[in-house]
């Protein structure tokens, strides 16, 4: 498919998940690299240039949304889309969504899953992402 | 040391404040907050001796300090500033707040500084004397006493108006009154004193209505039964709140004139009836004769628009009869009253909804555990399939692994949450804290050679059996020691644990010291907060909160130092012997 050989850079303190978004996805032939904070994940991807982010919002050092906010002030990264996942319901008044998100800091994720992420949508919604 | 607290998506979020500290939506701003309603560089915050100032860089949207807006004010604990859509809470040292003038010294009062300030000078305890007050932070001031002063000595005195009258003006009417008669001012002044002091101890408001009863009493020689009436806030019901007698009981029994006490409230006005037998408004009114009350004085409680109730007194047949001077000062010692009861309900108000707050948080730190744990079962179950359907072992044993980890996880929750809500006893058995220590390391020592953490044991050979509850002390140490290689992971640092046996202080002790990462004064002062985390998702954040708990209910003490960048030494110190009493 045409989406085989991509770029997809998976961020998440919990190897847990990188493994498993990695299964969820390996039937698609996509090359993956693997970040475990949101520090790591901006500088990855400004080295390796990911055709995809998959990232947790609760990660040490950086969180996701302060490093989805650095990708889109970045000229050379702020094309590159964004997954963004999250085991927060609703903390603080704030309601994750991709609007919410975008609501509060103006910058927009391309897609938001919600703990625990079902691997068929997650798959789903990677290969629409890739294929645009 | 001062800091500025806001709630972010990720959860509260807290800063530091140094001698300058800039806010914005920029990421060079020490407060980086991506809001979009707030300009690149937004605010900043500057030190000036023992007193933070806030200045606004001529934002877009501008900068609101306790719903005001300000270009430039000194902060004061507590005080709440709005940049863009975020708010944030102003916190500083207790002696800083007091020495540092606040916005509404600078004339820029804001609504709700009034109510802060009266709340804060009542939980202090202390009357702010005249020369003390400030324009517009809710004191009295010395030109609003002389107006409300000229008001109650014109002779028709307009009763309503008179809620605004403050202590100031209730000391001076006292004197003014009882003019001419020493000793009744001397009475006077040390109930009026009595008043201020029943109002400013408390806020718990049976306790506040009773003490002004008493004062009432010693105020008011003709009064032979004092009710405080007070209208219940969700049926608008009036109903009597306190009452007494002076020559023992409520009085209550007798009843008191609904007429009357309808008609004060209604026009805000205190209601004064000398004499039952002669006055003509109350004609119709049978309760007063029939009640057996000669003399009575009503005045209504209100505070800002509201009427709270009213005080009634009354003398009854035989007794004296109430004079133009006490219709002033009951009015005044009312104002006083209501504004006490309105703080006291203003307390009780923010005391359900800080614990409405943490049921909140509460539920949101567990389902954030939850999800996380669903997530690795549900991902382990889902690899394991993958495994199965391609015959792949090593990936089925992934799979397996993580749905296993992920149960130990949930049932290491659920235990928590059982030990932390839970008031429990310890289960004290004597026990070998040498070979509880080797079994915790021994436990861990797979973690720490995976992370490449040196892990060492000593032991102390003069270290008896102790009486401890060895599940929850296995427990804490588990915790510490799990922490501490999580700290070293990737920095080349090493954990060490140590037992000492009985100190000069009655306590026994195990040191958990690691050269890890450290933590920083933030993460120090919230260290046992409930669901505070720095691990990510790794972290329950009841780990450390439980422990405390544990070590705690054996009488014992957690000791923590650390040093950012450096590492951190936990110390535990418990008694040899179980706690004495245990309540339950």
């Amino acid at each position: 498919m045409a989406t085989e050989g991509k770029k997809v850079l998976i961020a998440d303190d919990e190897p847990d998940m990188r493994e498993f978004v990695q299964v969820a996805l390996e039937d698609d032939g996509y090359q993956f690299l693997l970040a475990s904070d949101g520090d790591e994940a901006v500088q990855k991807a400004a080295t390796e240039k990911p055709d995809l982010i998959i990232m947790d919002v609760q990660m040490p050092k950086k969180d996701g949304l302060t490093a989805l906010y650095d990708l889109r002030h970045d000229p050379a990264l702020k094309a590159i889309p964004v997954i963004l996942l999250t085991g927060i319901a609703q903390k603080t008044g704030v309601r994750f969504s991709v609007e919410s998100v975008q609501e509060y800091m103006g910058e927009r994720p391309d897609a938001f899953f919600d703990k625990p992420v079902d691997p068929d949508k997650l798959r789903e919604a990677v290969r629409k992402l890739l294929a645009r | 040391m001062a800091t500025v607290s806001w709630d972010a998506p990720t959860g509260r979020a807290e800063r530091q404040l140094g001698a300058v500290t800039r806010i914005g939506r920029s990421p060079q701003n020490e407060v980086f907050i991506p809001d979009t309603a707030m300009s690149g560089c937004h605010a900043r915050i500057v030190r000036e001796g023992d007193a933070w100032a806030l200045e606004d860089n001529g934002s877009t949207n501008g900068t609101v300090v306790n719903e005001q807006r300000v270009s430039r004010c000194v902060l004061r604990d507590g005080d709440a500033i709005l940049v863009g859509r975020t708010k944030l809470t102003f916190h500083t040292d207790q002696a800083e707040a007091q020495a540092a003038p606040g916005p509404a010294a600078q004339g820029t009062a804001a609504p709700a500084a009034a109510y802060t300030t009266l709340w804060r000078k009542r939980q202090e305890g202390a009357a702010a004397p005249a020369s003390a007050s400030r324009p517009g932070d809710g004191s009295p001031s010395p030109a609003m006493g002389a107006l409300a002063l000229d008001q109650l000595f014109r002779g028709d005195v307009a009763y309503d108006r008179v809620s605004s009258v403050n202590s100031v003006a209730f000391v001076a009417s006292a004197t003014a009154t009882a003019e001419g008669d020493p000793v009744q001012l001397a009475r006077r002044l040390k109930a009026v004193y009595e008043i201020s002091r029943a109002t400013a101890a408390t806020l718990d408001t049976s306790e506040i209505l009773d003490r002004v009863l008493g004062a009432i009493f010693e105020i008011f020689e003709a009064a032979d039964r004092a009710f405080i009436l007070l209208v219940d806030p969700r049926t608008h019901e009036v109903h009597t709140a306190a009452a007494r007698n002076r020559g023992g009981g409520t009085g209550a029994e007798r009843g008191i004139s609904r007429t009357a006490l309808e008609r004060a409230m209604r026009d805000r006005e205190a209601v004064l009836c000398r004499d039952a037998a002669t006055d003509a408004r109350f004609a119709d009114a049978v309760s007063i004769a029939g009640l057996g009350i000669r003399s009575l004085l009503i005045a209504p409680l209100v505070f800002r628009d509201e009427v709270l109730g009213a005080v009634h007194i009354d003398s009854l047949h035989g007794g004296r009869t109430f004079s133009r001077a006490d219709v002033e000062l009951l009015c005044v010692a009312a104002s006083e009253v209501a504004g006490c009861l309105a703080n006291a309900r203003l307390h009780d108000q923010v005391v359900a909804s800080e614990r409405l707050a943490a049921v909140g948080q509460t539920l949101a730190g567990l389902t954030h555990c939850i999800k996380n744990i669903l997530q690795g079962i549900k991902g382990g179950e889902f690899i394991l399939e993958k495994g199965l359907e391609k015959g792949n072992l090593e990936r089925v044993r992934t799979g397996w692994e993580m749905v296993r980890r992920n149960n130990a996880f949930m049932e290491e929750l659920v235990y928590d949450l059982l030990t932390y809500s839970k008031q429990r006893a310890p289960e004290c058995a004597p026990t070998d804290l040498n070979a509880l220590c080797e079994e915790t390391c021994r436990l861990v020592a797979e973690r720490a050679k995976s992370q490449g953490v040196p892990l060492t044991f000593t032991a102390d050979p003069s270290l008896g059996l102790v009486e401890v509850d060895p599940k929850g002390i296995r427990r804490c140490l588990l915790n510490f020691v799990t922490n501490a290689i999580d700290a070293c992971a990737g920095r080349g640092g090493a954990v060490s644990v140590e037992a000492r046996g009985l100190a000069e202080d009655g306590f026994v002790r195990i040191v958990v010291r690691d050269t890890g990462c450290g933590m920083s004064r933030e993460t120090l002062a919230k260290l046992f907060s409930v669901f505070f985390s720095t691990k990510g998702s790794k972290g329950t954040g009841l780990g450390l909160p439980v422990s405390q708990k544990i070590v705690e209910e054996h009488g014992g003490r957690i000791d923590v130092e650390s040093q950012e960048g450096k590492g951190t030494t936990f110390t535990l110190c418990l008694p040899p012997h179980r706690p004495q009493t245990t309540e339950l």
